[in-house]
């Protein structure tokens, strides 16, 4: 697995026409020729913006029903897609919609693969924007010569 | 929060209409070529230890709810780590990072100034030796043809 990513990110760079990765549809594309030298701004996803992700997207049943578990798990994904320019970087600050959550972690959901995590943090990565209380900061890079898409999730969890 | 919120979305907004198509309007400016190699050997990760990392955010951090809650609750964590490492071209860089005593990993991360490092692992196990107890192991590679930098970022839940 990790031979295979390390080949697959040898092969983007270098910029090998061979490399077609397969993707659901069918076809393939090339790496991006440039990569931005910094991020494109997302703005924010405030809990308005987000909705509970359903039971096939988070994959774990009793999420919703942790018994005794002193700590609830809400997995949230956004409302809209983001698309992401061939060789851009967006960066987004998410927060817990709910009145005592906070993020425990943040993830990509793309239908196609291309866009890379980039940043993942609880501390906003950028100077411009000082970290707020309850947000997490997810930014993705798109390494293909295609514009993706992709909606930030993000995991929190409040005390019962 | 909420004006702040806004300020950042119009800003946003304002600087996708600045450069009139939303495509790389970015903090920074500018691009860069991708890596010409990457190097796929893995080495020892060196291991960040409590005493390397700062708290972020002491007081948010604790999970927060109604006046029941009971004290025994979990709380979270979030650390960065002290020290910012650059990562050059093509090349990995492979943390072992540990929360403090009576504290568990949830999740690791990473903070990056500027995009081009993958996040190439991130896991409670270590791909390439003994895992430790308390760690969770976090690996980024730069595929951009400029050094870049990083701060580890881990999420720890404990009492």
């Amino acid at each position: 697995m990790r031979r295979a990513l390390g080949a697959a990110l040898a092969a983007l760079s270098i910029g090998l026409l061979t490399f077609s990765p397969p993707a659901p549809g069918g076809g393939s594309s090339p790496p991006a020729a440039r990569i931005a030298a910094g991020y494109q701004p997302g703005g924010t996803i405030s809990g308005s913006e987000l909705r509970p992700a359903t039971r096939s997207e988070s994959a774990l049943s009793g999420a919703g029903s942790p018994g005794k578990s002193r700590l609830v798990l809400t997995y949230y994904v956004s409302l809209d897609l983001q698309t992401v320019a061939p060789g851009g970087a967006q960066l987004f600050e998410i927060h817990c919609p709910k009145e005592g959550e906070q993020p425990l972690t943040g993830g990509v959901l793309a239908a196609v693969p291309g866009l890379i995590m980039v940043n993942s943090s609880r501390t906003s990565p950028s100077a411009d924007f000082p970290t707020n209380p309850r947000a997490w900061y997810e930014a993705v890079m798109n390494v293909t010569a295609e514009p993706l898409q992709w909606k930030p999730f993000v995991t929190c969890g409040r005390r019962r | 929060m909420k004006h702040r919120s806004k300020l950042i979305v119009l800003a946003s907004v304002l600087a996708a209409a600045g450069l009139g198509v939303f495509v790389s309007s970015s903090v920074g400016d500018g691009a860069v070529a991708p890596a010409s190699s990457i190097d796929i050997t893995r080495s020892q990760g060196d291991t960040i230890s409590g005493n390397d990392l700062k708290l972020v955010d002491t007081e948010k951090a604790p999970l927060s709810s109604g006046a029941n809650a009971s004290k025994k609750s979990a709380k979270l964590f979030y650390y960065i780590s002290v020290e910012t490492f650059t990562v050059q071209p093509g090349f990995a860089d492979f943390r072992e990072i540990r929360c403090p005593v009576k504290q568990q990993p949830a999740t690791g991360g990473s903070s990056t100034p500027a995009p081009g490092l993958a996040i190439t692992n991130s896991s409670r196990n270590n791909p390439s030796g003994a895992t430790l107890s308390g760690a969770w192991y976090e690996e980024v590679t730069n595929v951009t043809a400029v050094p870049l930098t990083w701060q580890v970022h881990l999420t720890c839940i404990g009492k």
